[in-house]
């Protein structure tokens, strides 16, 4: 059995010491070893027996699972049930003990582990200064003591252009045409932070550029608009990220579909502790679309009634869960019955299935022959008249998507007959300035912290998946978000 | 019950403050109240359940009893079996700790007694700087700190 003990003294009180480090999912703020976590199964980080799983910066993998959590004794500890190392039998504990004298902390960090024969001593030494050496000054520049002057480079590899791994679409066309290349992300610009990703959204927009409908590739042609992971190299002017944050973003330009990306701070902002980075990959594009949709476009009165198509899709799960946490009575449209069950989970107080008949005659049924005030539509040009026959009068018909394809052309002498409003809203006029985005996505965060809206992810996908990624949502199926794990 | 607590870090490796602590009949080296020491019944030092008896610089005699001692873990507990503080069931322990990062040694003392209530604040006080912070000075000064 090796046996590894590492201590040093933090020059703070024991209660800020054991703030920050309480948190058994809030490693990657402070273990520099360490690139992601998340706690499965959607447990609380303090629920002893949660499992914490994490990737280190070189793309380890690790699972531990908290064992004993102590606000008495300042203490907890844990043992490795699952890892890309062979470490094998691993428990450690972390110990803050007070230094009455001088009113500082020892941080006391023990380990016991067997190793494979031969591998005894890199892999304690692993433990010992990579993790364990590393983490006292990750938690001394974390509470901000010693911490580094700002310089311009706040990173050692800043300098540098770093390896990426990118998926692209090599043509426009099916899902086939995706393909994983080699590429560089290069060091971040004054405004810029660079990410090594951990987490990427797929979204609908990702195929419309995939096909060709919207021309937003760069050069590269690398697909993707969203993604979680932690600020490797920050700029210099950036004032709200810091090294090592865990951090998502929705960009304005396509590229998010890469093991490390630079982009413009300004897209980016901190992922709240509680919320990890898989489940911020899942829903920023998407509730933000929501958010803007029901707090810009059309906000829904107190009581009213909408219809939200694609109830159980990425988007409109989401819209649902808000709309219904605004006051509005929701019916959901969905393309199989068995979406049905979810889309009612996420607040849809009525749900027809589009396939049973026809969806505008129920939809007027249930409203008392009067119709929706509002309807959300990012199906696109098959359901345009009706979505139209579904309103009321005076009723605003939101087209914000075209997963069947463009609206194309249409008469708007149909709007006359009950004086619809039509909106045709994309992502970047409401959220293209930082300032916009941001607000909505601390919304977007804050409805996810209070657990009025919950993220479901579908299906996750590895890196060389994306193709299987795009035929899942293409073959409308989903309900809730797909991701690609790096 | 009441509890005791008190911490500080030496100069020195753990390996050298436990050379000086792990003495239970050492105290007049250190600290800075006990004037002579002496192990009754002719035992060892080191001898579980073996009696220090000394004397303070105010003439207070105390005899405590070796309960446990860890050369792995550089811990030792006694109790307190005669002695002129209105204290029972006094337990208290001390136990070292490396500090890899800059080689020091953590050291800290503590102890749970009872007592009547109207001492409590008194003894508390006493005991935590008088013996324990004033012995972990007396310590620090041993190698060579203020």
């Amino acid at each position: 059995m090796i046996e590894v003990l590492r201590s040093a003294v933090i020059d703070r009180p024991i209660e800020q010491v054991w703030a920050a480090i309480r948190d058994f999912n809030g490693l990657a703020a402070w273990e520099p070893a360490v690139a992601s976590s998340h706690i499965e199964d959607g447990l609380s980080s303090d629920a002893v027996g949660c499992v914490r799983n994490f990737v280190l910066q070189d793309g380890t993998r690790i699972r531990e699972r908290l064992l004993d959590l102590n606000d008495r004794d300042h203490s907890f500890s844990y043992s490795i049930i699952e890892s890309d190392l062979p470490l094998r039998d691993y428990e450690a504990r972390s110990q803050l003990l007070p230094i009455t004298q001088s009113g500082q902390t020892l941080f006391v960090r023990r380990a016991r582990f067997l190793a494979p024969e031969g591998r005894e001593q890199e892999l304690e030494r692993l433990v010992a200064v990579d993790v364990m050496e590393a983490s006292f000054a990750g938690l001394r520049s974390l509470l901000k003591q010693g911490a580094p002057a700002p310089a311009p480079a706040r990173s050692s590899s800043v300098a540098i252009e770093l390896p990426s791994r990118m998926i692209r679409a090599a043509t426009t066309g099916g899902p086939e045409v995706l393909e994983v290349v080699d590429g560089k992300a290069p060091p971040p610009a004054a405004t810029e932070v660079r990410v090594r990703q951990t987490a990427i959204g797929v979204n609908f927009i990702d195929v419309y550029c995939r096909r060709g409908d919207f021309d937003l590739l760069g050069p590269d042609r690398v697909l993707g608009f969203e993604a979680a992971g932690v600020a490797e190299a920050v700029g210099a002017e950036v004032r709200h990220l810091a090294v090592g944050d865990r951090i998502a973003y929705v960009s304005a330009e396509a590229g998010a579909y890469a093991s490390v990306r630079t982009i413009p701070a300004e897209r980016a902002l901190r992922i709240p502790s509680s919320i990890s980075d898989e489940q911020a990959a899942a829903a920023l594009l998407k509730g933000t679309t929501a958010s803007y949709l029901l707090n810009d476009v059309a906000p829904p009165s107190d009581g009213a009634q909408i219809v939200v198509l694609a109830a159980a899709g990425g988007t409109g799960n989401l819209l649902c869960q808000w709309a219904a946490s605004m006051g509005a009575r929701v019916i959901g449209i969905v393309s199989r019955r068995d979406k049905e069950d979810f889309a009612r989970s996420c607040g849809a107080r009525e749900v027809v299935v589009s396939t049973d008949g026809n969806p505008a005659a129920a939809v007027r049924e249930i409203t008392n022959g009067r119709g929706a005030e509002i309807v959300f539509d990012a199906i696109g040009g098959a359901t345009f008249a009706q979505s139209l026959a579904m309103l009321a009068p005076r009723g605003q018909l939101v087209s914000y998507g075209q997963a069947a394809g463009a609206v194309g052309m249409r008469d708007i002498d149909a709007l006359t007959a009950k004086s619809i409003r039509l909106s045709r809203p994309n992502y970047f006029d409401y959220l293209g300035d930082a300032s916009s985005f941001r607000r909505h996505a601390e919304k977007l965060f804050a409805m996810l912290e209070q657990g009025k809206v919950k993220v479901s992810i579908d299906e996750r996908f590895g890196f060389t998946d994306a193709r299987q990624a795009h035929e899942r949502i293409e073959s409308r199926s989903t309900c809730g978000s797909l991701v690609i794990n790096v | 019950m009441p509890a005791v607590y008190a911490s500080a870090l030496i100069p020195a490796s753990v390996e050298r403050v436990w050379e000086v602590v792990r003495d239970f009949n050492g105290l007049p080296g250190w600290h800075p109240l006990v004037v002579e020491s002496r192990i009754e019944a002719a035992q060892p030092a080191d001898q579980i359940g073996c009696v220090r008896n000394f004397r303070l610089q105010d003439g207070g005699v105390f005899r405590e009893q070796l309960l446990g001692l860890c050369d792995r873990s550089h811990m030792c507990s006694y109790s307190i079996i005669e002695g002129p503080l209105p204290v029972t069931g006094y337990v208290a322990s001390m136990l070292l700790l490396p500090v890899t990062d800059g080689d020091q040694c953590f050291v800290e003392w503590r102890a749970d007694f009872n007592c009547p209530e109207s001492e409590r604040e008194r003894l508390i006080k006493s005991i935590g700087s008088d013996v324990f912070d004033g012995g972990l000075r007396g310590l620090q000064q041993q190698f060579g700190s203020a």
